[in-house]
């Protein structure tokens, strides 16, 4: 997803000329004082944008280019600067109790290279963080090009990752062939609260168009998020709620078209500040019809999306504190035909809608930088429909979440590193054709997040203490699955990665860690029919906790025109809990019986990606990713996973421009469970073309892709209705965004 | 002093402005309670107390196309027929009384037969075959919750003499 040639192009950006002094207050609160300057014209710049970016502290550039940020104190700082008409620029300051000294910032005009402007503010701390950013992170204009109708059709591109569908709506991303919620899906760090992970008919309530970035974490830093190591995080970062304070209007008016389902949305995202509050708001709605595929169409597989949300923040002294409201609304089709399914499908209405408070509050303490609390209130609702319009089943959710992060300085060996705790209350409850009784859980968990560097060597390790108690609303001793009964679970997790810097431009490391995860409510209490996922479902109140072992090796390799990085891992879980498919039948339903059990595992395998600029503005891109499955003790292969699969690429790519054609393959899945059919392995190809470009204070970004240019019929091994209809055949989609900056005036 | 005084003001107006918003979400739409199903895996059907066809869904398997039990009729109606059904245990249970169950067949092709009521009676369990010229279809039998089966027999084939 990354392409060396920008990272090389943001790490070379500006230039800073140090001169005179910080003023130095009574106090000891000093300021940071400087000049924005255009390093083709040497004209000072006005309206830049100039954020010190862990303490989010900030000031605009006047008239002159000169800039003041107020009260800080002594310390190292990483100052951003942006500008609608400037490359962005990151660069790392240090304030003393010097006086006399200021900055001058050089920015180079955008017209040589626009990307800067459509990628987001994170700024890279570790070597750990440059990899992760070079490898699992999609934004920008990368993003824009990867854009599909789901987070999933998103990210199917990605090293490692493949998609969990049932029609196009219903996709969920699987990692190295774990999915369910040993995938954590979050939205500006924060666990979305739908059902996308108990079943393949749930969708992801995320819409992918209007996020700022997409990244994938893997290794220690999951533990601030969820005890499964063994798996990862997908996080969509739109930042809801404004993080920064910035004297302009900005944001940007998307839209997008494809023909395969006839699908087409219109986004709009604006930020702007109102006396000295920022608000946000984010908006967009999709519409698709059924999907077009080489083999005819798929009916029932329409799909209809609402959501909108507004944030508004304000920077006290102290830091931040901000709220945001949001709304997610999506109708879409499973589609039905195949074995046990309803003839014509069935039709899901979903509605989630979230409440997020949040604060930051700079400490500056010898030990602690700043503290992060935040605290959503979640209500998810999701009614599935029979053909006749009779409500099947129907599911609500009502989550209340609360987090605390301190982030701290050095502290003995660790440079730096994150002290939290979390809470988190969830209530759970069944209707209509559906037969687990309503349940509430309680989640409460302590972790720890830690850095270290020494020399050549660089570790990142962290730790989780969880408690969880679920409680079902009655018991019921002799239900046929089992006593239902409440479940209390105490677990813990660790993860531990190291980075050497075998040379300057290569790095090899590796990461161990202890995964846990507890049985959700539907693993332990399921008893029925599920309407829409066309099996009739049998939990297990007696299931343990999820524990495993990971083990990993990578390398990887960053120099001028070539990047590649490999990945090799083993990952041994214990109690595995799957659904799987027991060949039995419920005689009056005609479904087949998914039981879940615990079972023993294995997962390994194996992932590359390289990307080389071998000629000029020509680069050619592969990534491959293969994972092996089986129960330890047979060595027989898990249901539900994914084939070898991968993506090779040409490219062409200037600062405007770029263009390329690229295959999408995957190998044959024979490796099977029982009662699961292989799937033939196949190679696609899709051509795409971006072009970007300036008027006045506008950015237009405009991508064109063609996925499967020769209609070709393929399956998706992991798609629940691949027995009824191939995959997407050709699809035409059209992308455009376009960026505005306005600056009001001070 | 007097800025946090400000500060906590604005503060409270944007909490109170998003805990607003936050209730106005339909929290109000109560989840439908869980539908009893019925718990039939067998179906006897009956002609003025005479047996005229058993099925019992645990002595096939469920992915074949049909079953090979044949019913055979006359063209034209049968005589009044009835369905009653049985559970894992193959005891007799009570037809279900939820308005939103009705008994219906599936018929392969329309042309040959249909399946009919008395007038009034339509989706009870006691209904007619009507035989409308002679040939082989297939018939699947059913107890319908909405459009979704709660339960359901494997298609059988009717010859019509």
């Amino acid at each position: 997803m990354r392409r060396f040639n920008s990272f090389k192009i943001l790490l070379i950006i500006v230039w800073v000329i140090i001169a005179s002094s910080f003023r130095v207050n009574a106090a000891a609160v000093l300021s940071i004082k400087g000049i924005v300057v255009d390093v083709e014209t040497n004209l000072p710049v006005s309206e830049a944008n100039l954020t010190l970016i862990d303490y989010k502290r900030s000031a605009v550039s006047n008239k002159n280019g000169e800039f003041v940020i107020s009260d800080v104190g002594m310390g190292e700082y990483v100052l951003k600067v942006t500008h609608v008409g400037y490359k962005e620029n990151t660069l790392n300051i240090s304030v003393s109790g010097q006086e006399g000294k200021s900055l001058v910032v050089y920015l180079i005009p955008k017209i040589i290279e626009i990307s800067p402007v459509v990628v987001t503010d994170f700024h890279t701390h570790t070597k750990f963080d440059d990899l992760s950013e070079l490898s699992n992170v999609l934004k920008g204009k990368e993003l824009q090009k990867e854009l599909g109708i789901t987070l999933a059709a998103t990210l199917k591109n990605e090293t490692g990752l493949a998609i969990r569908s049932m029609g196009p709506a219903p996709a969920r991303p699987v990692i190295r062939g774990l999915g369910g919620d040993r995938v954590l899906i979050s939205e500006d760090g924060e666990k979305t609260t739908d059902l996308s992970s108990t079943s393949p008919d749930h969708a992801v309530t995320i819409e992918p168009f209007s996020a700022e970035r997409i990244e994938v974490m893997r290794g220690p830093k999951v533990l601030l998020y969820t005890p499964t190591t063994i798996g990862g995080v997908v996080n969509v970062i739109r930042h809801e709620i404004p993080q920064e304070y910035h004297n302009s209007m900005s944001g940007s008016i998307g839209a997008y078209g494809e023909t395969a389902n006839m699908g087409y949305l219109g986004s709009l995202v604006a930020e702007a500040p109102i006396d000295k509050f920022m608000l946000k708001v984010d908006a967009s709605k999709r519409l698709t019809k059924n999907l077009d595929t080489p083999a005819g169409r798929l009916n029932n597989s329409s799909s209809e999306n609402l959501s909108y949300s507004g944030g508004v923040s304000y920077f006290p002294s102290f830091g931040m504190v901000g709220a945001s409201y949001k709304l997610f609304d999506l109708e879409y089709g499973v589609p039905g035909g195949f074995v046990g399914a309803h003839p014509f499908g069935v039709d899901i209405q979903m509605i989630r809608r979230q409440l997020n408070v949040e604060t930051r509050i700079n400490i500056r303490s010898q030990l602690f930088d700043d503290a992060e609390v935040s605290l959503y209130r979640s209500y998810y609702r999701h009614k599935e429909f029979e053909y006749g319009g009779l409500i099947g089943s129907e599911y609500e959710l009502e989550n209340y979440f609360g987090k605390i992060h301190l982030n701290h300085k050095k502290i003995g060996l660790f440079d730096r590193g994150v002290w939290g705790a979390s809470f988190e209350h969830r209530r759970y409850n069944i209707g209509g054709y559906v037969f687990s009784p309503p349940a509430k859980s309680i989640n409460f968990s302590v972790f720890d997040f830690e850095t270290f560097t020494s020399g050549k060597f660089s570790l990142e390790m962290g730790g989780r203490y969880s408690f969880d108690k679920i409680v079902p609303d009655y018991e019921k001793p002799n239900a046929k699955i089992g006593y239902i009964r409440e479940r209390t679970f105490h677990t813990y997790s660790l993860s531990l990665s190291l980075l050497y810097e075998w040379t300057k431009i290569v790095y090899v490391g590796a990461n161990i860690s202890k995964s846990s995860r507890v049985p959700t409510i539907e693993e332990l209490y399921s008893e029925g029919p599920h309407l829409a996922a066309y099996s009739y479902e049998v939990g297990n109140p007696d299931l343990n906790a999820e524990g495993g072992f990971g083990s990993e090796i990578f390398i990887f390799h960053k120099f001028e025109n070539l990047y590649y990085n490999f990945n090799f891992f083993a990952n041994t879980l214990s109690n595995y809990i799957i659904p799987r498919n027991s060949g039995e039948y419920n005689f009056q339903t005609l479904l087949p019986i998914y039981k879940t059990t615990g079972t023993d595992a294995l997962f390994y395998g194996a992932e590359g990606q390289i990307d080389w600029g071998f000629y000029k503005k020509f680069s050619l891109g592969f990534s491959i990713s293969y994972t092996v499955g089986e129960f330890s003790r047979s060595g027989k292969p898990l249901p539900q996973i994914p084939p070898l699969k991968g993506l090779i690429e040409l490219k062409y790519s200037d600062d405007t421009f770029s263009a390329g054609v690229n295959s999408e393959f995957a190998g044959k899945q024979s490796r099977v469970d029982e009662f699961e059919t292989p799937t033939s392995g196949y190679a696609i190809i899709n051509a795409f073309t971006q072009y970007s470009f300036q008027t006045a204070k506008l950015i237009h970004v405009l991508s064109l892709n063609v996925d499967n240019i020769f209609n070709r019929e393929y399956r998706n091994h992991l798609s629940r209705v691949k027995s009824i209809l191939p995959e997407a055949g050709i699809n035409l989609r059209l992308t455009y965004k376009m960026f505005f900056d306005f600056q009001l005036p001070q | 002093m007097k800025n946090l005084t400000i500060f906590s003001f604005r503060l409270i107006v944007l909490i109170l402005l998003f805990v607003l918003l936050s209730g106005s979400s339909c929290e109000d739409d109560p989840i439908s309670s869980p539908t009893e199903h019925f718990e039939a895996v067998g179906i006897i059907i009956y002609s003025s107390g005479v047996k005229v066809f058993d099925y019992f869904g645990p002595d096939y398997d469920p992915t074949a196309s049909a079953i090979d039990d044949t019913i055979k009729i006359q063209t034209g109606l049968t005589p009044r027929w009835e369905a009653k059904f049985y559970d894992e245990n193959r005891i007799e249970i009570e037809s279900p009384v939820d308005p939103d169950n009705s008994f219906g067949a599936q018929i392969d092709n329309a042309n040959l037969l249909n399946i009919q009521w008395n007038a009034g009676e339509e989706g009870s369990f006691s209904f007619y075959l009507n035989g409308l010229m002679p040939g082989s279809t297939k018939i699947k039998f059913q107890i319908l919750h909405g459009d979704h089966p709660d339960f359901e027999t494997l298609p059988v084939v009717v010859t019509i003499n």
